[in-house]
């Protein structure tokens, strides 16, 4: 009786503040529920005399080309691998970078390195993709042209090349990123009590110590739910990277190639648009599976931070 | 339990209140696009009821544009549909639509059942895709009917039009027989006193890039191409597709044997992109032929490149010597050919939702019967966006004091109605006389034993989608010599094959063997 009571108050108290979100659920209802409908697309042979809801059925025909080739296989693999490393080095080294920023004591120094750090977050993929090929156009790169010969080696034909490009994107995504998950993990950072650093220090532990015991420690709700919510997104790429960076180069696919970059192509190339939708659905389900993976594995090692 | 559908909600909420900023961040720009489009809708429509002549019928139609709409849009409109009144019981709303739309526009338009009675299929793939779908309705009565003008006209580019031997589609294209080649910039051809004349060899071509090579030096490229989806191929050989492309296989020769072949895995392509490589490896092609987003021309125009490959139609020269301020020579490596591929393109097409296809039809006959409304989409209004020059019939010039920059009305695309009647500005001589001989050249034996026959890709979809990515995947890289074709070719073919080459090859080859029968 009174728990039903307490609930009743806690509800109403909430009240205003579901009203100031319903806009937001409407909107989303709309623009991320109903467009679900076009799904039917990826199931039909599309006519036009006939209309799209009236359109013969045709099973799983639209997506019978993506799994032609191995094509399904690397870039599902492509995605998912990528997102894992980018989520582990976003990790690492967005704590490595938010600690080093705390220990400058200089507070103009720290502003300054801090803007130097985030400035590549603020770029557009297009300008980033004319710098990586300022660095590695085959003819005029830095890289071929001003490290590579003096140093002896001959050109290296980068866009030609799909075994670096692993590394490449890689450094490329951290170069770009870095900056903006480090300001989450320093704003944490800077949250914690120097009280304990005092006693630390007092107790003689030097600076690895102080960040082994009490840094990390302290950093570890932080991470887990940058983590949770990257692990959400594992199956979209960022198609600016993808596609933006390697320049469209046909033979990089094997290790460029994400689901992304794939689903645009096939429309630009094909202008299907049953195929394409096929494709998304495709996407849409092996993410909603991950999801559920992801969710359950964090689940059952440590209940209280899963997501549902 | 409890405590999950809590933190649920604050995840629901969370990402609720977000879009409601951006919902509000967005809604201002939306608000201005949606009113400026209803405003230009109403007002056509109330010149469309204001004329006083009986009820003439809406023709909504595509308008294609490249880069920004024309300043005086409207006011040809009006002008086009003052015109057009006179000929026709139709009115005319132009729906301006970017590059970026052609392809996918109508036919959100024509699925959400918006209004449009003349739709610009901007290429093959597009207009077949457009017929397979039922999206665009046949014409062969209607053209027999009211066509008369068009017939007259495209004479044989009709062949573009044709799809399972019924006419879809209103071919809008001056060509007649085209052919592809390679053009030289004159400063090194007389610098190396090398030169050009049609049908030149790779050894031709090997001995003329070796020399500009040695001469120019290291950062010099002889060659240049550009873009990750480039092609060299079908500028060395006569390629017949048979009014498809390259992953249905093709002709290389026309000959009697009717054989369709992969034409990747022919010896000719092998040959070819030997003769790449070895041009690439020792530097005549740029090495960032793939990747480079700045055309061909533009490195010729910077000094860094010599030749490039381009359609050798007639004009093609005169075109890119004003285009880059520079003296060129042309070789044409394929000769003059005429098959079905060279009328395809762009087409106009009646969508489904047409409801006086009758009045559509003869709205697009007048614009291929008159050349002063053909030239209206083109240049504009005369006295108003152009004049006349009394000495020289069809020859024009922009009015006193407006410039090609300062002009407010010009579409520059030509794809509307009888392109071989557009105004000239001064630049080429004898323009009209020149076309005229190109046209009357052309013999039968240039015309390809397949001329009219058209692939539907319809039956092999799935294989064609597959085969269409594994080109992407290497074609550019093997025809710029970025790979070594004796390793990458094998695994090119046998990719080809996985993807379901054959399929379409088999069945390209029966429907050949059946319009062959029919025609006898």
């Amino acid at each position: 009786m009174v728990r039903t009571q307490k609930k009743k108050i806690r509800w109403q108290r909430f009240l205003p503040v579901y009203l100031l979100a319903l806009p937001g659920f409407i909107y989303l209802i709309i623009n991320n529920y109903m467009p679900m409908f076009g799904i039917i697309i990826a199931f039909k042979d599309l006519n036009f005399a006939k209309g799209m809801l009236a359109s013969d059925w045709c099973g799983f025909d639209n997506f019978a080309y993506l799994f032609r080739s191995k094509d399904a296989w690397v870039i599902t693999r492509n995605t998912v691998c990528y997102n894992i490393v980018f989520i582990i080095l976003g990790v690492i080294l967005g704590i490595t970078v938010a600690i080093f920023l705390n220990e400058i004591r200089n507070k103009i120094a720290v502003r300054f390195y801090q803007s130097v750090v985030l400035i590549p977050h603020l770029m557009s993929w297009v300008v980033v993709s004319y710098l990586a090929y300022a660095l590695l156009s085959t003819d005029v790169g830095f890289i071929n042209q001003s490290v590579l010969k003096p140093l002896g080696a001959g050109p290296v034909s980068w866009y030609t090349e799909p075994g670096y490009w692993p590394v490449i994107l890689t450094i490329v995504h951290l170069w770009k990123s870095i900056g903006f998950s480090c300001v989450i993990y320093y704003s944490s950072v800077i949250g914690i009590s120097t009280d304990y650093y005092e006693a630390a220090t007092i107790d003689g532990a030097n600076k690895w110590q102080q960040i082994r015991s009490i840094t990390l420690p302290l950093l570890k709700p932080t991470v887990i739910t940058l983590t949770i919510l990257n692990l959400g997104r594992i199956f979209a790429s960022d198609f600016g990277l993808f596609y933006q960076i390697p320049r469209n180069s046909g033979v990089l696919y094997p290790t460029t190639r994400t689901l992304d970059v794939y689903v645009y192509n096939a429309l630009m190339n094909n202008n299907d648009f049953a195929m394409s939708s096929a494709a998304s659905v495709y996407q849409a389900v092996v993410g909603f599976i991950f999801i559920m993976i992801a969710n359950g594995v964090i689940r059952k090692l440590s209940a209280e931070n899963a997501l549902f | 339990m409890k405590n999950r559908t809590r933190k649920l909600m604050a995840i629901l909420m969370a990402l609720a209140a977000s879009s409601t900023m951006m919902l509000a961040s967005c809604s201002s720009g939306n608000d201005s696009s949606t009113s400026a489009g209803n405003s230009t809708a109403a007002e056509t429509g109330d010149t469309s009821t204001a004329e006083p002549q009986g009820d003439p019928y809406e023709v909504v139609m595509t308008y294609l544009y490249w880069g920004t709409l024309p300043t005086d849009f409207q006011m040809v409109e009006d002008a086009f549909n003052e015109k057009m009144l006179e000929k026709v019981n139709a009115q005319v709303t132009w729906v301006p639509l970017s590059f970026s739309e052609i392809g996918t526009q109508p036919s959100l338009m024509v699925s959400s059942g918006e209004k449009l009675d003349l739709m610009l299929c901007f290429q093959q793939t597009s207009f077949l895709d457009a017929v397979n779908k039922n999206m665009i309705i046949e014409l062969d009565d209607l053209y027999a009917q009211y066509g008369s003008a068009i017939a007259e006209d495209m004479d044989v580019a009709m062949a573009g039009g044709y799809v399972d031997g019924k006419l879809y589609g209103i071919p809008s294209t001056r060509c007649r027989a085209d052919s592809k080649g390679i053009i030289f910039a004159d400063e090194y051809l007389n610098k190396y006193n090398l030169t050009v004349e049609d049908g030149l060899t790779y050894e031709d071509l090997d001995a003329m890039l070796e020399t500009i090579k040695a001469g120019e030096g290291d950062a010099f490229y002889p060659f240049v191409m550009s873009g990750s989806g480039l092609t060299t191929f079908e500028f060395f050989h006569k390629i017949d597709f048979l009014g498809a492309d390259a992953a249905c296989g093709g002709m290389l020769q026309y000959d009697d044997s009717n054989q369709i072949v992969n034409v990747f895995a022919t010896d000719e392509y092998m040959e070819h992109c030997k003769w790449m490589r070895k041009w690439y490896e020792a530097g005549y092609i740029n090495g960032d032929a793939i990747t480079a987003t700045d055309s061909a021309q533009s490195f010729v125009q910077n000094g860094v490149g010599a030749s490039y490959l381009l359609q050798t139609y007639w004009d093609m020269e005169a075109n890119q010597e004003l285009g880059l301020a520079m003296d060129m020579t042309m070789s044409n490596l394929t000769g003059t050919y005429a098959m079905t591929g060279v009328y395809q393109g762009q087409s106009w097409g009646i969508p489904v939702t047409c409801e006086n296809p009758e009045v559509t039809m003869q709205f697009l006959n007048a614009i291929y019967e008159d050349e002063v409304l053909t030239n209206m989409f083109y240049w504009g209004i005369e006295g108003v966006h152009y004049v006349k020059d009394s000495e020289n019939e069809g020859y024009i010039n922009y009015p006193e004091g407006v410039t090609n920059a300062t002009s407010t009305y010009t579409n520059p695309l030509g794809l509307y109605g009888a392109v071989d009647k557009m105004y000239q500005m001064p630049g080429i001589e004898d323009y009209f006389g020149k076309m005229q001989a190109f046209n009357d050249s052309i013999t039968d034996d240039m015309k390809s034993p397949y001329l009219g026959y058209v692939f539907n890709t319809k039956n092999v979809k799935t294989d064609y989608a597959a085969v269409n990515d594994v080109l992407t995947q290497y074609r550019a890289s093997l025809e710029s010599g970025s790979v070594d074709p004796e390793t990458v070719i094998p695994e090119f073919l046998s990719a080809l094959e996985a993807a379901g080459i054959n399929t379409i090859i088999e069945q390209n080859q029966n429907d050949l063997n059946a319009w062959l029968a029919e025609q006898g």
